[in-house]
């Protein structure tokens, strides 16, 4: 690793730490110590562990998509990924009671996977590598999904309908400690998977030909890098709804921070997307006197101006 | 070693664009493959590369099924440079020249001395001054010695090289082919497009031609026949001058100056 590397990492790590202790200790209720370390240990430290998961995995989704379609303007949430999985989410939730939103956590995460994949796959076959259409779908799928949430929402349990909604915007759960340590699991195989074969992704920014005489089995390298993905993607919906845009935003952040080097660029953007997460659930702790928002409400007012930007960006290049 | 035996390829059905091509490329031999636009010069070479599947025929790496031999171990042995490379434009030179030790860190024996090999590429195609810099800021002949760079990094013993001197000024065109030969007296096999019928032969490499019915020919002996092969495939008359013992070949002009001189002329203004 070069120096510029190592700064990132080093700076993203600090922001990290930053982000934990302001999730941590903002806002928390007074009173005498063994109440306020009650709360920490209760609420906090699983809330605090889910966001840095969650945030860090989908920022090497956001980062991933990104590679593979090669599209800047690819992330979970664009895609319709994300509103795939959130559907299938919220069906399993309606169907199977509130109740078990904890408890069915396996069967929710298989549920959000599969809307995923199957939304992606979709949209893909549809668009036949045409970024505008594939943009355009994943837009269109996300409202569609969203409606159709609502919907089914008001038809089977009109009681879980605050519910659903704060799922659809994205939200941080206070879940057991287990969750965000089992939901840790893929994260960490796709960090240590990358760590060791960074340079596989490096030539997928190749064209094939070039990649495949360099010996990279180009075909194998690109499904596993969509399917870690989508997989790291659904996790996160599966717990935590549709949270917009950090997908989006963390991969150019690590860029700038980090280089192009993906073996540096996949923790870095671990780290910066964790970092993203953990901010803005500060921000909801800060404000949570006046506004208590779900956390999507503040990554998503960062990403828009940001999709904008990148959308100008990449029209003006003419579209890659 | 590189072998085609009887090779077609069609990208859509009913419409073959190779029919029947077959040729050799021996270890300490340089072949330039020349041929008009549209000709099926790049797919001949992706085939060779083992980047394409023929419809039909054979294509043998140093005696085997290319095809055959596993993903890395065929990129020890052949390096493929494509006419257009599409490495990201913030790369640096360094970094690009690098990518050519990928084979050698999949599989072991991983490959000592990386340090020393990418020294002597540098010097070799003069890239010291753009060493550093970013693929944006190059000019179109410095990221063509970039892309070179890469395959000689690559260090096989067969390459396959799309129009590597295009782009580049006559200096480094010299250079380069001079390259070829070295690397080929060394005992490699190395296969390249071009469209300069005259500079590989110049070098004392072998010329063959592909022209529109898909088959390839050697370039012939006699001047004759050489003059008749460029005119059928190119649709042109040329006229030859010797230069040092070689029948160089150019189209004839006279025809395009009598064209310009037409009062029909299309671009001629009343």
């Amino acid at each position: 690793m070069n120096h510029s590397e190592w700064r990132a990492l080093s700076l993203s790590f600090l922001a990290v730490a930053v982000g934990c202790a302001a999730a941590l200790s903002l806002a928390l209720p007074r009173g005498n110590a063994a109440e306020v370390w009650r709360v920490i240990r209760l609420i906090r430290i699983p809330e605090t562990l889910t966001a840095l998961v969650v945030g860090g995995g989908l920022g090497i989704s956001g980062l991933l998509f990104q590679l593979v379609l090669r599209n800047d303007l690819a992330d979970p949430y664009v895609l319709g990924v994300a509103g795939g999985g959130t559907f299938s989410t919220v069906m399993v939730i309606l169907l199977a009671g509130g109740a078990s939103a904890i408890f069915g956590l396996p069967v929710r995460g298989a549920a959000a996977f599969a809307g995923g994949f199957l939304t992606l796959l979709f949209l893909m076959r549809l668009s036949r590598g045409r970024p505008a259409v594939l943009l355009l779908g994943g837009v269109v799928a996300n409202t569609a999904f969203a409606a159709a949430s609502r919907l089914a929402t008001v038809l089977f349990s009109p009681t879980q309908l605050a519910h659903v909604t704060a799922y659809l915007v994205g939200f941080i759960p206070t879940p057991p400690l287990w969750v965000p340590l089992v939901l840790a699991l893929p994260v960490l195989y796709t960090l240590l998977r990358f760590w060791s074969s960074g340079r596989g992704l490096d030539l997928l920014l190749l064209s094939d030909d070039e990649a495949s005489s360099l010996g990279l089995a180009v075909g194998r390298v690109r499904k596993e890098a969509l399917t870690l993905a989508t997989l790291l993607a659904c996790m996160a919906v599966s717990i935590c709804g549709m949270i917009g845009f950090v997908g989006l935003v963390v991969p150019h952040v690590a860029k700038l921070l980090a280089g192009h080097r993906h073996r540096v660029l996949v923790p870095v953007s671990f780290l910066v997307g964790a970092a993203f997460l953990l901010f803005a659930q500060g921000a909801g702790k800060l404000f949570a006197g006046a506004l208590l928002l779900p956390v999507g409400v503040y990554t998503s007012l960062v990403g828009a101006p940001v999709f904008l930007y990148l959308l100008v960006r990449s029209a003006r290049r003419g579209w890659r | 070693m590189i072998e085609l035996m009887d090779v077609h390829f069609s990208y859509r059905p009913g419409s073959e664009l190779l029919k029947g091509c077959s040729l050799s490329v021996s270890g300490g031999e340089v072949v330039a493959l020349a041929g008009p636009n549209g000709s099926g010069k790049s797919t001949l070479l992706r085939l060779s590369a083992g980047v394409l599947v023929p419809r039909e025929g054979e294509i043998l790496l140093d005696g085997h099924p290319i095809l055959g031999w596993d993903r890395v171990e065929r990129a020890k042995r052949l390096a493929y440079v494509p006419q257009k490379s599409r490495v990201p434009e913030e790369w640096r030179v360094h970094e690009i020249a690098a990518l050519g030790d990928y084979p050698y860190q999949q599989s072991p024996p991983a490959r000592k001395f990386l340090g020393k090999r990418l020294r002597e590429v540098r010097e070799a195609l003069s890239l010291e001054t753009v060493w550093n810099r970013r693929l944006k800021t190059l000019s179109g002949g410095e990221a063509q010695r970039a892309s070179l760079a890469r395959a000689f990094v690559q260090d096989t013993g067969s390459m396959v090289l799309d129009e590597p001197a295009a782009h580049l000024d006559l200096s480094y065109q010299m250079a380069v082919y001079r390259i070829f030969s070295e690397l080929a007296a060394g005992g490699r096999s190395i296969l390249i497009a071009t469209h300069d019928v005259n500079l590989s032969r110049l070098f004392g490499q072998r010329l063959v031609i592909l022209n529109g019915d898909g088959v390839v020919k050697p370039f012939p002996e006699d001047r004759v026949s050489q003059g008749e092969l460029l005119e059928e495939a190119f649709g042109l008359p040329f006229v030859s001058r010797e230069l040092t013992g070689v029948d160089c070949w150019f189209p004839d002009p006279s025809p395009f100056n009598k064209k310009m001189t037409d009062k029909k002329s299309v671009l001629k203004k009343d």
